[in-house]
């Protein structure tokens, strides 16, 4: 634990030192509040506001959460059929890969207009962002399985299906769990995005609505508060991809 | 399923097989038998298409002419063999018990039975202590015995064995054509074994076949009858020339 924290010794150095310098630069620059307020400001709004940003904090996990764990269902069922029927990765995968060109912030209109302002427009966006990342890398994952591995298997008198049960699908997990990784942070980018087009809460809104006001500090507390939303899910991610490895080390192969 | 035609004591009868790669002959008629209990290496240089005749012969591969008859009870042609190669291809995410039992658990053996199992042959052959570790906690050479443990759990009746000490260092290797060879006395299979090196070709079989390059072919077969090093040694000399002659 005390050689992770070592671990971060630079990161967090780092990050000191330039709030530090934020806030001397500030003070000596006399630079109004509503302009660029200073860190120590806005720890203050932090706390002064904690009630407002909790609430607001919800919102945007509560549609971060249910879209990561739509966009999970329906990404890992794409791929598998994907996976085992090659016509459809065929017609459908070039097909997936453009619609990601379109920006989701171009769609996310449309969304309102079709499902309303409320929370199911926001679901709908965190899963489209975070579907991507998952369902690429589940996919590699599924393919990257040692050739001569399966061959392996198959001498042994393996069926398709063992096949993909004992060797293909743990080795997709670490590339699952990358994918996930990603969603995670581009999730709460979607909520934020979702909220942004057309809400009545969450933290995008919240921002979108203090700006406007000259709330600069309440903007950058709900900006910190959100990256620590994302920081929190690419933990967890993380946390099990650490464990996992621990138990079952998918590296090392000879 | 028992073949006609093959004499009684033979496993297997492999009878002109040929093999061409996008219009390039890998290897062609090869003929040759297989008695029971008997342990045949097949000797050449790389590129004579001795892994491409392996897995010929266990069946992972379909696509060539030729004949093999097998004279065993299995029903499927992969039922007969467990083959084994250069590398020891253990799954990384299992232990060394859990990847032992990988072939037994292919044939729909539950771990009750296949446990125990795995356990007796592993202390049968000196590797007990180890089954909790994973593969790569493992030197290159107890890898490789774990990976022929999992063959011999499958208790197929014909090993087919790709260089299987073909990545290790001598001394280690030493070890293993050791142990191999004391298994071998137990467990009474009949065996092809693949490989490059002479020596070990000399110290571990019954019968030497001596394959050209270009396409891979039969150049000479030689009875191991060796009793000292003299007569090891114009063994050697014997199948060198043969090798040198045919260009590999």
């Amino acid at each position: 634990m005390v050689r992770n924290l070592f671990k971060f010794m630079p990161s967090i150095a780092l990050t000191t030192s330039l709030f530090i310098l934020w806030e001397v630069l500030v003070r000596v620059l006399d630079v109004a509040d509503w302009f660029l307020p200073p860190p120590s400001s806005i720890v203050r709004e932090l706390f002064l506001s904690i009630d407002i940003i909790s609430r607001h904090l919800l919102t945007t996990s509560i549609e971060v959460l249910l879209g990561l764990v739509l966009s999970v269902i329906v990404a890992i069922n794409f791929s598998l059929i994907i996976f085992f029927f090659k016509s459809v990765e065929k017609s459908v995968y070039p097909l997936l890969i453009a619609t990601q060109t379109i920006p989701v912030i171009t769609i996310s209109p449309l969304l309102l207009v079709w499902f309303g302002p409320n929370i199911f427009s926001k679901i709908i966006i965190v899963a489209i962002i975070s579907f991507f990342p998952i369902i690429v890398n589940f996919l590699d994952g599924l393919k990257a399985a040692d050739s001569e591995m399966i061959m392996m298997a198959k001498q042994f008198g393996a069926s398709k299906i063992q096949i993909f049960y004992k060797i293909q699908l743990p080795y997709s997990f670490p590339y699952l769990i990358s994918g996930l990784k990603i969603a995670s942070v581009s999730s709460v980018i979607g909520a934020v995005v979702g909220e942004w087009v057309g809400a009545s809460g969450g933290l995008g809104w919240l921002i979108k609505t203090s700006s406007p006001q000259f709330m600069t500090e309440r903007v950058f507390a709900s900006i910190f508060v959100l990256s620590l939303l994302a920081i929190s899910l690419f933990s967890i991610f993380y946390l099990i991809e650490r464990l996992v490895f621990k138990k079952y080390p998918i590296k090392g192969s000879g | 399923m028992p073949a006609k035609g093959i004499p009684l004591n033979t496993t297997l009868e492999i009878s002109n097989i040929s093999k061409s790669f996008s219009n390039r002959k890998v290897f062609k008629n090869i003929s040759f038998n297989l008695k029971e209990k008997e342990i045949i290496s097949i000797l050449g240089p790389s590129g004579c298409g001795k892994t491409t005749l392996l897995n010929s012969i266990s069946g992972i591969d379909d696509d060539f002419v030729g004949k093999i008859k097998t004279n065993t009870k299995s029903k499927r042609k992969i039922d007969n063999f467990s083959y084994s190669q250069q590398k020891d291809l253990l799954i990384p995410w299992r232990n060394v018990l859990d990847n032992a039992v990988f072939g037994l658990e292919i044939t729909g053996i539950n771990k009750d039975e296949s446990y125990p199992k795995a356990l007796s042959l592993m202390k049968k052959f000196k590797l007990s202590g180890i089954e909790k570790k994973f593969p790569h906690q493992l030197s290159g050479g107890m890898r490789q015995r774990v990976s022929l443990i999992r063959s011999f759990l499958l208790e197929r009746p014909i090993l087919l064995l790709d260089e299987p000490f073909g990545s290790l260092d001598s001394i280690t290797r030493e070890d293993l054509q050791d142990w191999l060879i004391d298994i071998l006395k137990i467990l009474k299979l009949s065996v092809i074994f693949v490989t490059h090196d002479i020596n070990e070709a000399i110290k571990i079989s019954d019968r030497i076949i001596i394959l050209g390059a270009n396409p891979g072919r039969i150049i000479k077969e030689i009875k191991v009858k060796a009793n000292n090093d003299k007569e090891k040694l114009s063994l050697y000399k014997e199948i060198k020339n043969s090798l040198e002659v045919s260009g590999g």
